[in-house]
């Protein structure tokens, strides 16, 4: 060998000290650029807000958008606005994950390949131009989602325009019965506002009001309202379902009944009632007494398997309360008999004067304008014949909810054109010729009208998300339909019936008009900015009076019909987190466990106990289900709150389209899991379902097969992070009698049970001690506030493995515990995350003061500091601390949700609720500067703010005034696991149970 | 194994030089294999560790509730491992008990490289290895000290005195014997020897001060016997985790490391004694005795768990009925109730004299104390975090390769140190035997040294 000269030797030294540098400083070099020309109205670090509306689902709730140097990092609910008075549920939380979806679309594309935009849109006007000039325009079809702004006038002006066949506003949630009975009893073919705040009574029909039906934000406000134990009083809410669901699971009562017998119940509701005499004085009550005429109570409630003397003592009840409503519908009731099922609840709010009061006209739902679930059967069957050439489909997957057996997919290939307006990939866009790439709502101009004269004004709140430094090439809705319809038409830009240049254009031509409407004398540019900022316009609509019609007396008592000789009913009911499947893409929402279940990531079948049992079924165990119309083979969950004779299948799952998480998608990084594959898990209930639409409302019936149900053999275990329901009598969720409840608000606070002699001093807090309160009476298990925390304090998401082995990362958890047997279960809602102890057992244990408390009553988490032993974690007796086992991903583009003010945590550190301390520090710079101390308000924590019920407090302490201080001493108050003597900055609130008591112990507190 | 001769009666002191010297030197074939073998293995172990490190602790297997398992698990029994050795060249030394002289020396490497080993475990199991000596009290600008109130703080001093005395003690002890292989060996050995050995000769006033130097390490070290194991234990009692919470832990601990200490030295001590046919010094009578302490401690040591489940049934504490109930009956019940036989029966069986003396019953009941003492902590550790206060949480940890591989290494890291002592220094104590031997005998004797 050549010995090396000095030169070759340094050309070596220098390699492989360069190899050695580049191996490690991570993958690539970031690039920091300060701005040339600063914008005016961006302080970098300094946030700003933008009010908006929530199009994630179409209830249309008010957004702010609050946005770090150019991108969007949360979402919050607009307080201003009158449904969802400043808060939001967890689907609205997550709609940063369908913003910054790694899927989102970067370009357009025909079959699969990437188009220019101009390429793309041509070829979409020239054949729309073509069919224009041989008259064939009857041949276009548009499909979109619900729109009730201007964009829903624009589409069907240009439907109009192009001579094409009538536009749908699908809804797969679409509501159609609960139309057709108002229309049969009211004479209205809309959906009216449901004051349930107003209520003192609520008897629900199956409607899962807290969770999807029509408004949940805007109910769960009103609900805390209603049902909320204070000053003594507190409303009663019975719940009337096959399958408890989170809303029943509210319920001071719940009623199994037999599915499909919700109208039969309502009648027989309704004959005691006027038996006794119980009806409203101004009630018609010769039309009501025709319709139960040949009710037999006893009878009735016989086949709707409920006991006949509760169905009487809630009827008097009800009619006593002088303040009773009842509402019904939902997926899970929606039969063939789902429409005289709520004409008969419609004629219970006529017998107690509901009607104009509590249930009013006038204010009607966006929901109203959706077209039946019928024109989708009739467009199928002209696809089918090859009558239709071009199909846009806007926002919109049909491919996936509406059942196979409707045939739309197959027609689907029919159509010589398919054309998706998508911002992600779904079943539908899939099967397109043709995408084009919308803009996020966020990233749009838009308006919403939510009910009437409740008008929301969207805005761009950012631009077009960069994905690898580059934003996606997508435009607005409205901008695309305008360019191609006036393409197709020949025309130029002002003229013809597409006149506008852009959307924007028209939307300011709307809101000119509505400024002379709403604010008249005003200048428009005032009422436009002030709009902007308010984030639309609202007022109270004039009410429609409304009577009873005879024909509502007509009501039939048919039964329900199912397809199918199966063994039991299915039961569909949408989710709480994925809504009807169109949340089922973003992993926040797959991580955070369904309430009631406690499943992550996983579709599964709700087993009856005693059928489980008989089949010797385990959760996990594989389960076919077989209808008429096909099966689906899902893992099992035996669950003892539902009808024997049912099972039931949560909407959502079993999507079948490609993505960044679909089945095998590569991995970012060998040693880095992630979630990667959840798309494709489970199956969607929807396919086991007939497609022909109900005839007596146009609706597509979710409650119509029955199931024969075998045992596969194979196992799926599921990801279940909470290992039992049962809280073995340890004081961790605790509830009160209506009676003790309003004895001890006279008595005041028990003190606690034993004193823990310290051989410290007391702790001394100079300024502020942060703490919090939960009111278990008030938390509904929406598990919002479980995704508001994960996005704020930047979260990571760990996958379904890693749930089910007990290392889920969220800070905050939903926990179920329930007492009380199968048919009369006493259900509670606990939000578990760091109690900030006084006392805390993580402190000391640290051997490095990364766990420490600080001068303000916080326990702390230093995470630079900490060396990962991982003894705080044992020695905390709730089990709040996050240890991060691996290094999580965040997949392009997630990391641009990520909040600066938060550190992202490393490998092998400890991490918990901070209580937003990020948000503690902004407060009290702004406090420092105003020259006063934080103020009770002055921030909330993300939970908090989220929260539509109100359940969670956050403030200081020491300030005996402070909402948190009151409710810290009120004599509900308890801490979890008070024994152990750690004095939780976190106090709770126990529940307040009302009517008969559950079987058990009075407290849920032995040990 | 036939009965070999016994006692050392007829020894003389020159057969004590040659017959302990003679097992230093170059090694055979089958020597080399064993350390291919447990090389190969400790490699494994250490691939498995930079594995983890590179991906994370979640290669580990350890989860919510169980943030501790079978690292801390395998940390305590080393550390008990290592208490055999100073307690019977301390305590025993200063009881002056005779039968200790040819035993301590394995014993006291044993210990040696037990809390070499045990010390390692407290670094695996760190989330962030790389920041672990920031457990240690060590100057910086910034001002920042370890919470002295955390008991893993109190774990580095206890570990760290307890290494250094035991390291201090075991090089004594070595001097003289060290001079002895010196004046026996030639060439470069000789000057290792020469260094090692601080300038030995033998002299009365070496010796007068030596002795008196042994005697004060071994008050020293006698405290520490007790209070390393104590304090270890702290890592439990001071936590708040029911089945851990309690006063009962130190003595508890104490006794089971000795249990396992003495069983670990007799499981190195009866192979060496067949390979290098030390009959002649290792006879029945040392057998007796260390199968009497492991009686003694046994029955000890099921006392304390009859303790531990009366306190837990006594108490009516639900939250400690509980968990006790769950490690009885539930995913890891097998390991509770083999932990009650390993530890409580088997060791029974020394209560007929002639097991005492049996080495194959020797041998097997030594091996089940081993698994018995490391599911004691397993069963602390693992099923105790199962089913603690929150039932939310409540859990089972399974292992996974990379922990049970490092695991595996760490034995292998142990008995590779141990290899190559034998190899290298005397293994049985030269000067301590031969102050045993009987006195008319050491006029035949013509060992230099003295």
């Amino acid at each position: 060998m050549k010995p090396i000269d000095r030169r070759s030797f340094f050309k070596i030294v220098a390699a492989s000290g360069a190899a050695a540098a580049a191996g490690g400083c991570g993958p690539s070099p970031e690039t920091y650029l300060s701005y040339v020309s600063p914008p005016e109205d961006i302080i970098p670090g300094e946030p700003s807000y933008f009010s908006t509306v929530c199009r994630e689902c179409p209830a249309g709730c008010g957004l702010v958008a609050k946005n770090r140097d150019g991108r969007i990092i949360k979402l919050e609910g607009n307080p201003d606005h009158p449904l969802s008075a400043g808060t939001l549920c967890i689907r609205g939380q997550a709609g940063l994950q369908s913003l910054y979806h790694p899927d989102r679309f970067r370009q357009a594309s025909a079959g699969g390949k990437p188009i220019g935009w101009d390429e793309a849109t041509k070829r979409l006007s020239d054949k729309l131009g073509g069919l224009l000039k041989a008259n064939q325009g009857a041949r276009i079809a548009l499909v979109t989602g619900l729109e009730s702004g201007t964009l829903a006038r624009l589409m069907d002006e240009w439907v109009r325009a192009l001579g094409a066949r009538p536009r749908i506003g699908y809804e797969p949630l679409g509501y159609e019965a609960l139309r057709a009975a108002n229309r049969i009893a009211f004479g209205r073919d809309t959906i009216p506002h449901y004051a349930i705040g107003e209520a003192s009574y609520l008897l629900s029909f199956g409607a899962d009001f807290l969770e999807t039906w029509l408004q949940p934000v805007a109910y769960a406000v009103g609900f805390a309202r209603m049902h909320a134990f204070a000053h003594g009083r507190a409303g009663t809410f019975v719940q009337i379902e096959p399958r408890l669901s989170m809303t029943g699971a509210n319920a001071d009562e719940w009623l199994r009944n037999a599915p499909g017998t919700e109208g039969l119940v309502a009648l027989a509701i309704l004959r005691v009632i006027l038996d006794e005499g119980l009806q409203s004085p101004d009630a018609d009550a010769a039309t009501l007494r025709e319709a139960v005429k040949d009710v037999d109570v006893a009878a009735a409630a016989k086949s709707a398997d409920v006991p006949a003397e509760t169905v009487k003592r809630i009827a008097q009840d009800f009619a006593k309360s002088k303040g009773g409503l009842a509402i019904g519908g939902g997926a899970a009731a929606a039969g063939s008999n789902a429409t005289e099922a709520l004409v008969a609840v419609n004629l219970l709010n006529a017998a107690v004067g509901a009607v104009g009061t509590r249930l009013s006209f006038g204010s009607d739902s966006a929901l109203g304008r959706v077209s039946p679930y019928s024109e989708m059967v009739k467009l199928t069957e002209a696809m089918g014949k090859g009558e239709i050439d071009v199909l846009v489909l806007v926002d919109v997957n049909p491919v996936y909810n509406m059942p196979p057996r409707s045939g739309f997919a197959d027609a689907v290939g029919k159509v010589p054109m398919v054309v998706a307006l998508a911002s992600r990939p779904s079943e539908t866009t899939a099967r397109a010729h043709l995408v084009l790439p919308t803009l996020h709502p966020l990233e749009s101009w838009g308006d919403y009208e939510a009910e009437s004269e409740v008008i929301g004004l969207m805005q761009p709140t950012m631009g077009p998300v960069p994905i690898d430094g580059k934003p996606v090439e997508a435009r607005a809705t409205g901008d695309i339909l305008l360019s191609v319809g006036r393409a197709a038409l020949g025309a130029e830009e002002g003229k013809g019936p597409l006149k506008w240049g852009s959307f924007q254009e028209l939307l300011n031509e709307e809101w000119q008009k509505r400024a002379k409407e709403y604010a008249p004398g005003k200048p428009f540019p005032e009422f436009w900015e002030e709009a902007l900022r308010r984030g639309g316009v609202w007022r109270p609509a004039s009410p429609v009076p409304v009577s009873l019609r005879k024909e509502a007396a007509r009501v039939s008592r048919e039964a329900l019909k199912l397809a199918g000789d199966g063994s039991h009913t299915l039961l569909v009911y949408p989710s709480n987190r994925f809504f009807d499947g169109r949340g089922a893409d973003k992993a926040w929402l797959q991580e955070a466990p369904d309430t009631m279940t406690q499943v992550a990531w996983d579709a599964w079948v709700e087993v009856p106990t005693e059928t489980a049992a008989k089949l010797g079924l385990r959760r996990g165990d594989l389960v076919k289900l077989t209808s008429p119309h096909g099966s689906i083979e899902l893992p099992s969950y035996p669950y003892e709150l539902i009808h024997p004779g049912s099972v039931a299948v949560q909407m959502g799952q079993g999507h079948r389209f490609p993505g960044a998480y679909a089945a095998g998608a590569p991995p970012v990084d060998a040693t880095n899991p992630r979630p990667a594959t959840f798309l494709n898990v489970g199956a969607s209930p929807v396919e086991l379902l007939g497609g022909a639409a109900d005839p007596a409302s146009g609706g597509l019936p979710y409650l119509a097969v029955k199931v024969a149900r075998a045992r596969t053999g194979g196992r799926r275990p599921l990801a279940v992070p909470q290992a039992t329901f049962d809280q073995d009598d340890r004081g961790v969720a605790e509830y009160v009698s209506l009676a003790a409840a309003k004895e001890l608000e006279l008595r005041g606070r028990v003190p606690e049970q034993a004193s823990h002699p310290s051989m410290y001093p007391p702790v001394r807090y100079p300024e502020y001690r942060w703490g919090m309160s939960v009111d278990v009476d008030l938390c509904t298990g929406c598990s919002a506030c479980v995704v508001a925390c994960q996005s704020e304090n930047n979260v990571p998401v760990v996958g379904r493995e890693q749930v089910a082995y007990g290392r889920a990362q969220q800070w905050l958890r939903i926990e179920r515990w329930q007492e009380g047997t199968a048919t009369r279960p006493l259900n509670m809602f606990l939000a578990m995350f760091c109690q900030h102890c006084e006392v805390a057992p993580c402190e000391p244990v640290c051997p490095v003061y990364a766990a420490y408390h600080t001068k303000e009553g916080l326990n702390a988490q230093v995470y630079n500091r900490c060396v990962g032993t991982r003894y705080c974690g044992n020695n905390c007796p709730y089990h709040v601390r996050r240890f991060n086992w691996w290094n999580y991903q965040w997949v392009t583009p997630l990391d641009v949700q990520l909040n600066p003010d938060v550190t992202v945590r490393q490998l092998g550190v400890m991490e918990k609720c901070t209580m937003c301390v990020q948000r503690i520090v902004a407060a009290k710079a702004l406090a420092r500067d105003a020259g006063r101390q934080v103020k009770d308000g002055d921030m909330q924590t993300a939970c908090q703010q989220t929260c539509p019920t109100r359940a969670i407090t956050f403030g200081n302490l020491k300030d005996g005034a402070a909402q948190v201080s009151k409710l810290s001493r009120s004599p509900r108050s308890y801490h979890v696991l008070e024994e152990l003597g750690t004095r939780p900055a976190v106090t709770y609130l126990k529940k307040v149970t009302r009517g008969a008591e559950p079987a058990g112990k009075e407290k849920g507190h032995k040990a | 194994m036939s009965a070999p001769p016994n006692g050392t009666a007829q020894v003389t002191w020159a057969d004590v030089n040659r017959d302990v010297i003679r097992t230093i030197g170059m090694p055979g074939n089958t020597y080399f294999a064993w350390m291919c073998l447990v090389g190969l293995i400790l490699a494994a172990g250490v691939s498995a560790w930079a594995w983890q490190i590179w991906v994370g602790m979640g290669a580990a297997g350890k989860r919510t509730p169980q943030m501790w398992a079978m690292y801390i698990t395998t940390f305590v029994f080393w550390i008990g491992i290592g208490h055999a050795g100073t307690l019977i060249s301390a305590i025993l030394y200063l009881f002056r008990a005779k039968w200790r002289t040819s035993i301590y020396r394995g014993a006291e490497a044993m210990t040696v490289f037990a809390v070499m080993t045990a010390g390692l475990f407290p670094v695996i199991h760190a989330g962030r290895m790389w920041f672990a000596y920031w457990l240690l009290p060590y100057p910086n600008q910034r001002f920042l000290w370890p919470n002295f109130k955390s008991p893993l703080v109190w774990d580095v001093f206890a570990i760290s005195t307890y290494l250094t005395i035991s390291v201090v003690f075991f090089i004594v002890g070595l001097v003289p014997d060290i001079a002895a292989l010196r004046d026996q060996a030639t060439g470069f050995k000789r000057k290792i020897y020469a260094v090692l050995s601080l300038g030995w000769e033998g002299s009365d006033s070496q010796w007068r001060h030596y002795r008196r130097g042994y005697g004060l390490l071994a008050s020293l070290a006698t405290p520490l016997v007790l209070s390393v194991h104590s304090v270890v234990s702290f890592d439990f009692a001071m936590a708040l985790v029911p089945g851990w919470h309690s006063t009962l832990f130190a003595p508890f601990f104490v006794d089971g490391a000795i249990f396992s200490g003495f069983a670990m030295v007799l499981v190195l001590m009866l192979p060496m004694r067949y390979l290098f046919n030390w009959y002649a010094y290792i006879g029945d009578k040392h057998l007796d005795a260390m199968a009497k302490l492991i009686l003694v401690t046994s029955l000890v040591l099921t006392y304390f768990y009859a303790c531990e489940v009366l306190t837990s049934w006594y108490s009516g504490e639900h939250f400690e009925r509980a968990s006790l109930f769950y490690k009885a009956t539930r995913e890891y019940a097998w390991a509770y109730w083999l932990m009650y036989f390993c530890n409580c029966v088997t060791p029974l069986v020394f209560f007929w004299k002639k097991a005492r003396t049996h080495v194959v019953t020797l041998y097997v009941v030594s091996i089940f104390v081993l698994i018995g003492m490391w599911f004691e902590r397993f069963n602390i550790i693992v099923p105790g975090l199962g089913h603690d206060f929150y039932p939310y949480t409540w859990g089972t940890y399974y292992p996974t390769v990379t922990d049970t591989t490092i695991i595996i290494g760490s034995f292998a890291w142990f008995l590779i140190l141990f290899l190559g002592f034998i190899r290298v220094l005397p293994s049985l104590s030269i000067v301590e035997v031969k102050e045993v031997l009987p006195h008319p005998l050491k006029r035949g004797a013509h060992a230099g040294h003295h």
